[in-house]
């Protein structure tokens, strides 16, 4: 179990860097992207069932790597959404705008990052 | 017979095999830290992680001769924290992931466990639960230990999200999915179902930082030979 959550995190990766390399700029305006509505639409259009709340990562039919703060380029981030790698469902414009992508984007790159595990006495064992 | 292979192997194949375990160990190593780190995200936050939940458990009953019974659904935080050496640590799951199956099979799997000392321990979704809370009069009458702990995510999650994914995957609205998949308004109280049925109960838990204390609760009376409840509020997945 351990290696698969590894080869989800892996494979979002790569696709998601690959389609950074290639995707045709769009322009989203990423640096704007609302943090408010990302987390809405994090929570309401049931992100959070697989990736967590926090952005901590969990599971679909296999894993899902966890988001918080993954430093993805955009484009890699919304190519995962519009066609995605693995098992993940598509959202397509009907679901989810362009806008709607920049506002999540903005969301899990705002959530609070791992920290040492040294620093957690149960998990320093 | 192990003895017969092992006078069979020749220093050759016996340095390779030292140098694959080595190597072996040393992934695995690295594994279990990157798991104690991605274990991290979301610590502090309510509802609890998975990952806080099963670190938590395994800090109170780790020094005990625990046996693992049941998990929920991709609940894989167990074995990617805690540490496995015994077979009997570990009986796997429903082969169809049937719900339902998970707390009156842990229960079988605690009073086999019973005659041999050992401190069962399992994990279970509360849509599993649902399905036959029955069980636990069972255990309390028969006086079967168990720590129960309850993945509480409020929903029947795995339903949740294949209906997402379904209605994204259609181009439809992903906005009303918990309809009949979610378990709340009212929320559910599964330890005191559980005192209900004679067990002990502890939550619904929803603060990371009062679950230490419910559990180690919980461990004393599952050591008294009773069964105990954790109802822990949980993230989805």
């Amino acid at each position: 179990m351990k290696s698969f959550n590894r080869v989800g995190v892996v494979t979002f990766a790569i696709a998601a860097f690959g389609a950074a390399t290639s995707a045709i700029a769009q322009a989203p305006d990423v640096a704007h992207g609302d943090v408010t509505n990302g987390k809405r639409l994090y929570l309401a259009d049931g992100c959070f069932t697989c990736h967590g709340r926090a952005g901590q990562g969990g599971a679909y039919t296999g894993p899902a790597p966890a988001l918080a703060r993954t430093g993805l380029p955009f484009d890699g981030f919304k190519a995962q959404i519009r066609d995605p790698s693995d098992n993940m469902p598509a959202y397509s414009d009907a679901v989810l705008s362009d806008k709607d992508i920049a506002d999540i984007y903005a969301f899990v790159e705002s959530l609070a990052a791992g920290r040492s595990a040294k620093d957690i006495s149960i998990l320093d064992n | 017979m192990t003895e017969a292979v092992r006078r069979l192997i020749d220093d050759g194949r016996k340095s390779a095999f030292e140098a694959r375990g080595q190597k072996l160990a040393k992934l695995h190593m690295a594994m279990v830290e990157q798991s104690k780190t991605d274990a991290t995200l979301g610590w502090d936050s309510s509802p609890i992680t998975t990952a806080r939940m099963c670190a938590e458990v395994y800090n109170q009953i780790k020094d005990q001769d625990w046996s693992l019974v049941g998990t929920a659904i991709r609940l894989t935080w167990p074995h990617r924290l805690w540490d496995f050496k015994k077979p009997q640590q570990w009986n796997g799951v429903s082969g169809g992931g049937g719900v339902g199956y998970n707390l009156p099979a842990s229960l079988g799997a605690a009073l086999a466990n019973k005659k041999h000392g050992r401190f069962t321990v399992a994990f279970g979704g509360d849509g599993d639960f649902m399905f036959n809370p029955g069980a636990l009069w069972t255990a309390a009458h028969h006086k079967i230990p168990i720590l129960y702990v309850v993945h509480n995510n409020r929903a029947y999650h795995q339903e949740y999200m294949y209906l997402t994914a379904m209605a994204a995957r259609h181009g439809r609205g992903v906005e009303r999915m918990d309809i009949g998949t979610t378990l709340k308004d009212p929320n559910i109280d599964y330890a005191t179902i559980a005192r209900g049925m004679g067990a002990h109960g502890e939550g619904p838990i929803t603060d990371p930082k009062e679950l230490a204390p419910a559990l180690a609760r919980a461990v004393a009376v599952v050591k008294s030979g009773e069964p105990a409840v954790v109802d822990v509020v949980t993230d989805p997945r």
